[in-house]
This record gives structure tokens, C-alpha cells and sequence, in this order.
């Protein structure tokens, strides 16, 4: 019964609780916000590890870690279902959770110099509070095995995004943040209606449970009882989809991505566009649509075969094409996520295992690089405050060590090897001749040509722009560029980069595992 | 028909705060939109989770006992089954802290540019 680790829980609880802290520390003795959530963070990422590692060495492949499991002596119910809410960590989830927690780490160690240039000076602490609450909220996102579950741990992680965009104060950042809130909590809505015909139809909240009464319902033969019942199961896909088609900025529905990424401050628009639109978005429709319905056994995952090729195609093309013609930095990286999350789609679109385990790949090397594209434009913005492309001649000579960096994240995202995201694209190419779509393998090859024009447009302005100005263009400063806890990260993002690339075959069969787990 | 009056309701309140959302241009009705919408939902799921009502669902819309021979003896009524009402519940609490939210940022929208229309404030940011 039990055999899952305390630290599936406790990882979001203790995040959650270091971050109420925050503010009471706060009140006593200002300053030490930033050392207290770099410490959380530290904890938690030990946790996570060794979480992750017991994950990895246990014979099933997942871990259930029964919250309040008994009463009477029973854990299970006469109906099967368990009594109280399970928490399940497979190898997906793991992998998740070792991403958001090590990439927050990197963030919350590039704030510490980063923010006070951006922010007031008295709403830090707000700002750490925030930070901590939506890594719980991912944290916890990634380890849920009940819907009940997923869906506060999802609403803590997205409100908590919804403050930080606002956080800046500046007029863009609390429009954007608003209309990211009205069309965050319309995703959001739906998807509590999905989970309300799911609950309707299957009886219990729990996942596992879940599934198997959909494997009763849609094996009924036609006229039972049973039958009738399918109809709330295809309204459920149908809903959850577009839910969670909202939150991850699907075609029709990325406006508001646009807006919200630029506007946050830099390392939040790198845990934005790295993690929370995956998290909340992406993963969890994997989750619902593998784990709970089965796409890949039903007749219903026909239609979202082609519903997501469709839909993943536009996604990558039309992305691009705005970047294309974008002028401010972030926003033609906002862009550019909403591009690189088609390619997620594709992968996932074709339904095969294939497919699935590039579509994983390609979510863990782009939070990767994003974020390190992110991180590289904010500390671009933070030493020379420009914004703007065009003005960024010659930075690449004031600033090598950011521009290298902010090179190397945008020819892994253009798919040169041996970077991750070269890997992907040759995984995501490699799937789509498996399954037969051969129009899928030109839509990568015209995307990364237009990933190319948009991504090496910056660092040819940067590194090879004619300047203007003759003043100490060459000669480089005696003292760093930018401070050292904001190099740090930059470093290891670009080293975990070449290191992701090169030892693909270890990420590779670790998420083939995890789709093994998933397509049972 | 109105029979399912509950349902039809869900649907008819559901448009409704859509257009609000979508079609309004005024920030605090947009947010009211939400709002309605949002109550749609959990009314539906109230109304399914009767167990009066929900005829298609009155297997799940009782409570699942653990079996206990001495309760089974004495012939239990059925209870309602108390998921729907605490899911819905920590919904509206979730919607409750969006509001609020959005609320204090319209505050600070107005004072600053002294309008609450997004036509106005679109051109006024450039």
C-alpha cells in the first residue's frame, strides 16, 4: 500500500511554508528575503534529487504516497478506490520536478543582484513570497495522482505567476498581468468544468481509478447503462484540452503570452516561459490525456491526432512569423516560446511512443534553454538597460561572456548540433517519419529556418554591428560585466546545454521509460 | 425539459459571462464576466451531485460506504456525496483570490491613467 516518500508532500508544503515566513521575517529584521528562499530552494532541490533517485530504483516506475490512507483499518473502499488522496510520482513527474526545482534554484540566485534594478525597493520580500509559492506550486503540480489535487497545486503556481508579472508596477506590466489573469482563469475554469464531467462519469477523483472506470465505460457494448456515459467522457477530453490549451498558448489562444513574458521581470520571464507554461500547461495535458483517458487507445485520440497537427502546426509557423517582425528582445522570445511549444504539440500530436518521448525532449531541453535566453536578455537589460534590437549594436564586445551565452541558447534553439535542441528536432523529425506525416518533417525544417532569421539577426547585430560610437568599443573593462551570482547561472544553463546535447542517449532513456509508464 | 432547468441554466449563465469577458471593454466588467462564468460551472456541478437530480449519476451521487456489516444491517439512507461540495468550494476560494487580485490591479490601473476602458488604455500606453 504505502510505499511512496514522505518528500512528495513535503517538498510543496515546506516551499509554502518558508514562504509565508518570508513576509514575517521580513517585518522584524528587512534584507534576509533572498537568503531565506535561497536556502529553501537549496533544501528543496536536495529533497527533489533524492526523491527523484528513489523514483528511478523502484521497480514499478512510480511511487504512491497514500495522504490520510486509512480509517477502520481500510485503505481501499468496497468500490476499489482509494480512500484517501494519492499522490503519485512516476518518471515524467520526476523529471519535471528536478527541472522546475533546479531551474529555480539557478533564478532565485540570479535575483539576488538582478531585481532590486527592476523592482522597489520595498516590494522584495513580496517578490521572494511569490517566487517560492509558485515553485511549490509546480513542485506540487508535477507529483499529483488525484485531480482534486492537481487542481489547487495548479491555481497556487498561477496565481502566484499572475502577481509576479504584475510586480513591476510599470503601466505594460499590470495590463499585461490582467489580461493574463482574465484569460488564465477562463483556462482555468474550463478546466474545472472537465473535471466535473470526469467526476460525473467515473465516480471517483482519483487518476488511476479514473482510468480504469473509462476503460469499463468505453468498452461497454452500445444501449447499456455504460454507454450513455461516454458522451460526458468526450466532452471531458474535449474541455480539458482546450483548458489546458489555453494555459500553454495554443494558436488561438496565445495573446496573452505575447504580453505577460515580456512584461515580468527577467528571471520570472525565464521561469515563465521555462516552466510554467509547461508545467501547468503541457504536462498536465499529457497527464490527463495518457494516464486518464488513453488517447492512444480510443477512438476519440483519432480526432486529436489531427486536431493537434493542425493546431501544432499554426503554433510554429505563426510564432515565428511574429518574431520575425518583433523589435523588443523579450517579446521576440515570447514569440519564440509560443513557437517552440508547437513543437511540443507536434510531438505529442502524433500519438505514438516515439512521437511522445520527443515531445518530452524537446519540453525539457527548451526550459532549458529559454530560460537561459531569458537570463542573458535580463542581464543584457540590467547592464545597459536596452530593450530594443536594434540599438544592440556592438554588445557582444562590451558584454562577451552574456552574449556568448545568449549565443549558445540560440543556436540550441535553432537545432545546430551538438546542442539539446538539436537533439529534439533529429527526435521529433525521427517520429514524424515513424508515423508516416511526412508534411511534419518540412514544417520543422521552415520553422528552424525562421528560428535562424530571428535568433541570428540578434547576435549578428551584437556581435557584428556597425556602432557608431568609437568610444571603448574593443578595448574590454578591467572589472566583470556582470556580477558573479548573475553569471553563475548563465554558466551552468550554457554547460548543461552542450551537456544534454552531447549525452542525449542518457535523457533518452530515461523518457522513454517514462512514456513506457505512461502508455500502459 | 424543465426538468433540467439546472442544466440550461449553466449553459444560459455560461454565454452570458462569456459575452462579458469577450465583448465588454470595461475592465471591471470583463471581470464580472469571469465571475459569472465561473459560477456556471460550480452550479452545474452542484446540481449533478444531488442526489435527487442527477439520475444518470445517482450511483456515484451517493457517498460510498466502507463496507461495515452493522451499518449495511440497519438499511442507511444514501448521503450526498460530499466531493462535489468541498471541490466546488475550494473553486470559489480560487476565484474569490483572482478577483481580489485583479481588483487591486484595476485600483492601480484608474489611478494611474484615470480610465478603466480598454480601447482608451491600448492608445494611451502607445
Amino acid at each position: 500500500m504505502y510505499s511512496g516518500s514522505h518528500l512528495q508532500v513535503l517538498i510543496p508544503i515546506f516551499l509554502v511554508g518558508i514562504a509565508c515566513l518570508i513576509p514575517l521575517v521580513n517585518r522584524i529584521k528587512p534584507g534576509l528575503s533572498q537568503t531565506i528562499a535561497l536556502m529553501a530552494v537549496t533544501v528543496s532541490l536536495i529533497a527533489a534529487t533524492s526523491l527523484f533517485m528513489r523514483i528511478l530504483n523502484t521497480p514499478g516506475g512510480y511511487l504512491d504516497y497514500f495522504v490520510g490512507f486509512s480509517w477502520n483499518g481500510d485503505t481501499f473502499l468496497s468500490t476499489g478506490q482509494p480512500i484517501g488522496i494519492v499522490q503519485r510520482g512516476d518518471i515524467f513527474g520526476g523529471i519535471m520536478l528536478m527541472l522546475v526545482n533546479g531551474i529555480g534554484l539557478l533564478v532565485t540566485i540570479y535575483s539576488g543582484k538582478y531585481i532590486p534594478h527592476e523592482i522597489d525597493k520595498n516590494k522584495i520580500s513580496n517578490y521572494y513570497t511569490m517566487l517560492l509559492l509558485m515553485l511549490a506550486g509546480m513542485s506540487g503540480i508535477t507529483m499529483t495522482g488525484d485531480c482534486f489535487n492537481f487542481y489547487v497545486f495548479l491555481e497556487v503556481a498561477t496565481i502566484s505567476s499572475y502577481v509576479l508579472v504584475a510586480i513591476p508596477s510599470d503601466g505594460r506590466s499590470l495590463e499585461a498581468s490582467y489580461k493574463y489573469m482574465l484569460i488564465g482563469a477562463l483556462g482555468s475554469i474550463l478546466v474545472v468544468f472537465g473535471i466535473v464531467l470526469l467526476f460525473s462519469a467515473t465516480g471517483t477523483l482519483n487518476m488511476a481509478y479514473a482510468a480504469t472506470q473509462i476503460e469499463k465505460i468505453m468498452t461497454a457494448p452500445a444501449g447499456s447503462s455504460l454507454a450513455e456515459l461516454k458522451q460526458l467522457i468526450y466532452a471531458s477530453v474535449g474541455l480539458f484540452t482546450i483548458g489546458f490549451g489555453i494555459k500553454s498558448a495554443f494558436f488561438p489562444t496565445h495573446a496573452w503570452l505575447a504580453d505577460a513574458h515580456p512584461a515580468a521581470p527577467s528571471s520570472i520571464s525565464a521561469l515563465l516561459s521555462g516552466l510554467v507554461v509547461k508545467t501547468t500547461g503541457i504536462f498536465l495535458l499529457v497527464r490527463f490525456l495518457f494516464s486518464v483517458f488513453n488517447i492512444h487507445k480510443y477512438p476519440y485520440g483519432q480526432t486529436l491526432h489531427i486536431i493537434f497537427l493542425v493546431v501544432a502546426t499554426i503554433t510554429t509557423i505563426a510564432g515565428s512569423l511574429f518574431a520575425i517582425a518583433q523589435t523588443d528582445l523579450k517579446r521576440m522570445l515570447a514569440y519564440s516560446t509560443i513557437s517552440q511549444m508547437g513543437y511540443i504539440l507536434i510531438g505529442i500530436g502524433f500519438l505514438t511512443p516515439l512521437g511522445l518521448s520527443a515531445g518530452i525532449l524537446q519540453m525539457f531541453n527548451h526550459a532549458i534553454s529559454k530560460s537561459l535566453l531569458f537570463l542573458s536578455a535580463g542581464a543584457i537589460i540590467w547592464k545597459t538597460g536596452i530593450r530594443d534590437i536594434r540599438k544592440l549594436t556592438r554588445v557582444g564586445h562590451k558584454m562577451p561572456l552574456t552574449m556568448t551565452c545568449f549565443t549558445i541558447g540560440a543556436c540550441s534553439l535553432v537545432g545546430i548540433p551538438p546542442l539539446n535542441g538539436f537533439m529534439s528536432k533529429w527526435a521529433l523529425a525521427e517520429a514524424s517519419m515513424d508515423s508516416g506525416v511526412m508534411f511534419m518533417v518540412a514544417v520543422l525544417m521552415l520553422s528552424s529556418l525562421l528560428n535562424a532569421i530571428y535568433y541570428f539577426r540578434v547576435v549578428g547585430i551584437a556581435f557584428f554591428g556597425a556602432s557608431d560610437d568609437s568610444e571603448s568599443v574593443t578595448e574590454p573593462t578591467g572589472k566583470s560585466e556582470i556580477p558573479f551570482t548573475m553569471a553563475l547561472p548563465l554558466v551552468i544553463l550554457s554547460v548543461a546545454t552542450l551537456y544534454f546535447g552531447i549525452k542525449v542517449g542518457m535523457m533518452e532513456h530515461l523518457i522513454s521509460r517514462a512514456v513506457h509508464l505512461l502508455w500502459l | 425539459m424543465l426538468a433540467h432547468i439546472d442544466y440550461i441554466m449553466t449553459v444560459v449563465l455560461f454565454g452570458v459571462g462569456l459575452y462579458g469577458l469577450v465583448i465588454k471593454t470595461n475592465l471591471i466588467k470583463k471581470l464580472i464576466g469571469l465571475n459569472i462564468m465561473e459560477t456556471s460551472v460550480y452550479l452545474f456541478f452542484i446540481a449533478m451531485g444531488d442526489v435527487r437530480f442527477g439520475t444518470s449519476t445517482a450511483q456515484w451521487a451517493k457517498a460510498p460506504f466502507i463496507h461495515n456489516p452493522a451499518h449495511a444491517a440497519r438499511g442507511l439512507e444514501p448521503m450526498v456525496n460530499p466531493i462535489p461540495t468541498a471541490l466546488i468550494l475550494t473553486a470559489i476560494v480560487v476565484s474569490v483570490c483572482v478577483t481580489a487580485l485583479a481588483l487591486s490591479i484595476a485600483v492601480v490601473i484608474y489611478k494611474r491613467y484615470g480610465t478603466l476602458d480598454t480601447r482608451k488604455l491600448s492608445n494611451l500606453k502607445g
